[in-house]
């Protein structure tokens, strides 16, 4: 190994341990579980978008997805992944979703015949 | 406005971003591999000898016979129409629909990752050439001489190739983006075109030409096909070095522009929804600003977006490139851009396993579950007793998927570095100045596994 290659090597692993030192001090940390004690609501406007924009529900495997969703028309509300459909009525209403999160990912909860998305629900391990 | 990527369309489950210790744990792997890759590396080229072993007569005669390749191609042909019959006449809904998950997840990716294992797959099945070899066949025997074809043009190589795979990936990421995702009946539409193009091409220049050069399904899954171990000489199958067919792969004009390609329309729909998504809002909001509707606006920040892509991927390339011309001794620009390309082949692959594996693994449950019984997706046929399956999202847990995202994009960064190495001996065979030249390809694969990572680390917003 001549003198350059080991700069360089020395360079690189210098690197890496910031790296590692600075993306772990906060990594476990960047996303927060939803809080259980609470049910979140969203709210759909009359046009149909969530208000304050699409909400993210963040839970961990083995715990309770429990939010729900006024709507002011018919509509049907979808929790893909879980694939669980409710109905709100004409003249709007509020359905509540509250299952076991059993499937790791990010879903997607939407006004389905508006295909309009009201909430990202991630399931972490 | 909301953005509909075409995954998004059609799984209902989407990827965790990889978590940050992850991210630096696997960016601190890469950077002390690239390290040692530096400092422990062979000193004469191994891989551009394919070292090519023939298989058994019997075995490659009945592998490579006639009766089939008939087969082979009869099958494609078949399942293209089921494809094209699907889209023109089934559901609209696009999970519901056999078309877009056979051609864009079974065909599109499947090819590529099992191309990468055994060689080229899609050669056998390609339905339009085995349409232009029938077509030629029966020619020959009417008329009594071969079809006569003009001369493939040399400098455009490629290209046609490198085009169509930004149209393909337009057509599938774009085109749909605003409505519920692109539409069977278009996607449909828009693959009888591509037939009637490919025949016409096939019919002027020659089936084996245009395959070879020309026609995109060929060029994209053939190139993830030179990372396999089995390859086709005079007529007969053979066992190869792995890898080393990656290094006859870029001779041809416009091959550079295929898998930069590749890794850019990757890199922009796996950014769409997280890291370049406030780039592509802003964007979109200010060409609504001057003028375009809704779906225009959208279809153009989009459309911009993958090109600004494909120019900067482009850019980190031909950056080492001439990062690698100031090493004395140096070849041509020229010749060290084409010859270097194929060591990006392994990135564009480790793209695809992490953005796409788990889509893929999910989506094919759909494929040969409810798809195939019911293709149309009417809900009034189940020709196998299969189409009340539903796609099963607990096989692979998320821990799983950052694990195999993180290895793909680990092993095709070194793999990358082999290649490169392995070409520098080449070009400067004093092992001091190949290593010298491959400090700059070393700061190209970093760059790019690193924002593969990074990618994979960002949010869907």
């Amino acid at each position: 190994m001549n003198s350059r290659t080991a700069v360089i090597g020395a360079v690189l692993v210098v690197v890496a341990v910031v790296l590692l030192i600075v993306l772990s001090s906060g990594g476990s940390d960047s996303s927060k579980t939803t809080d259980a004690g609470k049910v979140p609501t969203i709210v759909v406007d009359n046009q149909g978008h969530p208000v304050g924009g699409v909400q993210e529900l963040v839970y961990k495997k083995g715990d309770r997805i429990h939010f729900k969703v006024k709507v002011p028309f018919e509509e049907e509300i979808h929790l893909h992944g879980y694939d669980v459909a409710k109905e709100v009525p004409k003249g709007g209403g509020t359905v509540t979703y509250d299952l076991k999160a059993d499937l790791e990912g990010e879903f997607e909860a939407e006004l389905e015949d508006r295909a309009e998305q009201v909430a990202a629900l991630k399931v972490e391990p | 406005m909301s953005f509909i990527p075409f995954a998004h369309a059609l799984a209902s489950r989407q990827d965790l971003p990889i978590p940050a210790w992850l991210f630096a744990w696997a960016a601190s792997i890469v950077l002390i591999v690239s390290f040692f890759a530096l400092s422990a590396a062979w000193r004469e080229p191994k891989l551009e000898d394919e070292h090519r072993r023939p298989l058994g007569e019997r075995l490659s005669g009945t592998l490579l016979g006639l009766p089939l390749q008939v087969l082979c191609g009869a099958v494609g042909v078949f399942l293209l129409g089921v494809a094209v019959y699907a889209g023109l006449e089934g559901t609209e809904a696009p999970d519901r629909n056999f078309a877009l998950t056979f051609l864009f997840v079974t065909c599109w990716l499947g090819f590529p990752f099992f191309s990468a294992v055994f060689g080229d797959l899609f050669r056998p099945f390609n339905p339009w050439r085995a349409i232009g070899r029938a077509v030629g066949t029966a020619f020959t025997a009417i008329a009594g001489q071969r079809p006569a074809h003009l001369r493939y043009p040399e400098k455009l190589g490629r290209w046609p190739a490198a085009v169509g795979l930004l149209g393909v990936v337009w057509l599938e990421v774009v085109y749909g983006a605003g409505g519920i995702g692109i539409e069977p009946h278009a996607t449909a539409v828009a693959a009888l075109l591509y037939s009637a193009y490919t025949l016409a091409m096939m019919a002027v220049f020659g089936v084996e030409e245009w395959c070879e050069r020309g026609e995109t399904f060929s060029v994209y899954f053939g190139m993830f096909g030179r990372l396999g171990i089995f390859g086709t000489r005079d007529g007969r199958l053979q066992r190869r070095r792995p890898l080393s067919a990656t290094t006859s792969w870029a001779t041809v004009p416009g091959s550079a522009a295929v898998v930069i390609a590749s890794i850019a329309t990757t890199s922009f729909d796996g950014g769409q929804e997280g890291a370049f998504k406030d780039t592509l809002e802003s964007l979109v909001e200010w060409l609504a600003d001057i003028g375009l509707g809704p779906t225009a606006s959208l279809r153009w920040g989009e459309t911009l977006l993958m090109l600004a892509c494909f120019a900067g991927v482009a850019l980190v390339y031909l950056l080492g490139v001439r990062g690698m011309r100031t090493v004395p001794g140096a070849p041509p620009f020229a010749k060290l851009r084409t010859g270097f390309a194929h060591t990006l082949i392994p990135i564009a692959l480790a793209y695809l396993v992490a953005h796409y594996f788990s889509f893929f693994a999910f989506q094919e449950q759909a494929q040969f579950g409810f798809l195939l019984s019911d293709p149309l997706g009417t809900g009034t046929t189940d020709l196998f007793g299969t189409a009340g399956w539903e796609v099963d999202y607990s096989i692979l847990s998320a821990n799983t998927i950052w694990y195999v995202q993180v290895a793909a994009l680990v092993i095709g960064h070194v793999i990358g570095l082999m290649l490169a190495h392995d070409r520098a001996l080449v070009y400067w065979p004093e092992y001091k100045k190949a290593t010298a030249s491959q400090y700059w390809m070393l700061a190209v694969m970093v760059a790019f596994t690193c924002f593969g990572l990074y990618l994979l680390s960002v949010s869907n917003g």
